[in-house]
């Protein structure tokens, strides 16, 4: 019997050693992969902003930086990087949009951010009375010199700041020098975030990817009295929600030359537009497709070469989407022609418009009502137009709000010119149809 | 009293932990770690079937759906083949597989940290994409490992 035990004993005690042992075994195992962190760089001084710097520790990432000064249109057919391409020439009807404003003295098709302080400095529509204001988004230094000046900085001239600036659109616009992670370095979107009811303080890796690209691409105002670059969120980012706001502060860029009209100028609103499409309602970011990850040797890296997708489809397109490389290119034409030419129809109709309120403007004995009735659905129809138009993709950053934008725009664009028409009696007045 | 009860306790945690080894090591034994990682074993079922054809041509062929979906490392391993397994198990037993079938928020972190795990030299600048509030590594690499399920 006490053998009998015993026996038994020492075989569960094998047992247990056996599966304790082999346990011990896999566990100590070293089955965790070699570990592949980068090795700890310095952490650069926190007012650094020469991108040269930053490239002695990024150097992959400052390669891919210099790609910046490529200038090539193809494969885009509407945008391109290029240096004094005229939208002025191509488009005929934008001199008569922007009759009596900066915009029709020089309008260039834009080219890569390593050249944003050479061509803000070069323009025709800088003139020794633009504010310091200008330069918010054409280099590293800015940040610093808001910081240093206040909301003097809004108050000083362009060429007088530009005394301070050495670099363009730098790595420390959009990375902390001391972490390398992603911050906002421009006062006008922290607030704007608050607007949107955003809490700058606690956003999301994912939210930064895209934010830190809308401190620039985005629609803006100078405060009437400050100066003060401000985002007119107020009411939201889609057109008719950011015209509401500056219908709300009575606000104007210019009084337009021929219409008389009170306007208004949009300028880039890539941000407001990509809100709400297909690929936002996703989560996709700004830079999941316009800085995707490359390999780069055996590892990958963002691209810092801020380009049209079109130019890295592989990286930024087919990782998501499979198949022919061609059939989605000719997907993106297929969007780009179609609001291209909404486009074009509501710049001409507008130039018509415009035509049509000048005539009645001239006209003795005409209905000032209606006169200002027309100028009205002029500023309107032309803020859509812009909303559009001064946006960088030809509708692709949201096709479904591009073309309904541009839909409102030609609808009043038409009320416009024939408001303009029964205002001087040369059109019968609407009848109900 | 208190002694025996306490007494049992010790004897009931000591024999699960010993059971939980036990089944840990056998998971581990070549004929039954063949059997389990090979994709065929989770193609038995099938619901799996376009997801094995699909891995099969995959890139990611001559890795198991294991390597993936279970957790790297013995005893978190273990467990969670433990898991998913009497999850499968009751679905299948109670005819509730759901269609389109999704990936549980579990598994999408646990596939997660092994795409990190196994590509870690690739992404070692890039970091775990899915950090502060990002996307999954399979939010655009979707259709990489396998395609995605049947859509009716």
């Amino acid at each position: 019997m006490l053998k009998k035990t015993r026996g038994m004993t020492v075989v569960l005690v094998l047992i247990a050693v056996i599966i304790v042992g082999g346990a011990g075994f896999m566990v100590g195992r070293n089955i965790t992969p070699a570990a592949a962190e980068l090795p700890a760089l310095p952490s650069l001084h926190p007012s650094e902003t020469d991108p040269a710097v930053f490239g002695q520790f990024y150097p992959r990432h400052y390669d891919s930086y210099q790609r910046n000064f490529q200038m090539v249109k193809e494969p885009s057919k509407y945008g391109g990087s290029m240096e004094k391409d005229s939208h002025l020439e191509r488009y005929p009807y934008l001199r008569t949009l922007w009759a009596g404003y900066a915009f029709a003295k020089e309008y260039n098709e834009d080219r890569g951010h390593v050249y944003t302080n050479v061509d803000v400095s070069t323009i025709q529509r800088i003139n020794e009375k633009s504010p310091a204001t200008c330069w918010t988004c054409k280099s590293g230094e800015v940040p610093a010199l808001i910081a240093k000046y206040g909301d003097k900085y809004y108050q000083t001239s362009f060429r007088e700041m530009e005394k301070e600036i050495k670099h363009p659109v730098s790595c420390s616009d959009c990375h902390d020098p001391q972490t390398m992670s992603l911050r906002l370095t421009r006062p006008a979107l922290v607030e704007g975030l608050r607007k949107l009811g955003h809490d700058p303080d606690h956003l999301t890796r994912q939210e930064m990817r895209t934010l830190v690209c809308a401190q620039c691409h985005v629609e803006y105002y100078f405060a009437p009295g400050t100066g003060k670059l401000t985002f007119p969120w107020d009411k939201g980012t889609d057109p008719e929600q950011i015209y509401a706001y500056y219908q709300g502060i009575q606000f104007a860029d210019w009084d337009h030359q021929q219409a008389g009209t009170r306007s208004l100028k949009a300028q880039h609103p890539e941000f407001e537009m990509f809100q709400g499409s297909t690929h936002q309602s996703q989560g996709v970011a700004c830079a999941d497709c316009h800085m995707p990850y490359m390999n780069q040797g055996n590892s990958k890296i963002s691209s810092h070469w801020w380009t049209s997708p079109l130019r890295h489809m592989e990286q930024s397109c087919a990782v998501c989407h499979r198949g022919s490389l061609e059939t989605l290119k000719s997907r993106v034409f297929y969007t780009q022609d179609r609001v291209q030419d909404a486009l074009n129809r509501a710049g001409n109709s507008l130039a018509d418009a415009i035509l049509a309120i000048e005539k009645t403007a001239g006209t003795a004995g005409s209905d000032a009502a209606k006169l200002a009735e027309a100028r009205g659905l002029h500023r309107e129809a032309q803020f859509y137009w812009d909303y559009v138009a001064a946006e960088n993709s030809s509708g692709f950053h949201n096709s479904q709000k591009a073309l309904g934008t541009l839909a409102k725009a030609i609808d009043l664009a038409h009320q416009a010119r024939t408001t303009a028409d029964q205002a001087r009696g040369a059109a019968p007045a609407k009848t109900a149809g | 009293m208190l002694k025996r009860w306490l007494f049992r306790a010790v004897a009931v945690l000591g024999v699960s932990a010993a059971l939980f080894l036990a089944y840990a090591v056998v998971l581990k034994l070549p004929p039954v770690a063949r059997a389990v990682n090979n994709p065929a074993f989770c193609a038995g079922c099938h619901v799996m079937d376009q997801q094995y054809a699909s891995h099969a041509a995959s890139s990611h062929r001559s890795i198991s759906c294991n390597d993936c979906h279970v957790a790297h490392g013995f005893l978190r391993g273990a467990w969670s083949e433990a898991e998913s397994g009497a999850r499968h198990l009751a679905i299948y037993v109670t005819g509730t597989t759901p269609d389109p079938i999704r990936a549980l928020n579990v598994s999408r972190s646990r596939v997660q940290e092994n795409c990190v795990a196994c590509h870690a030299a690739t992404v070692r600048t890039v970091g775990d994409t899915h950090r502060d509030g990002g996307v999954y590594c399979f939010a655009c690499h979707r259709s990489t490992p396998h395609d995605r399920p049947y859509k009716r």
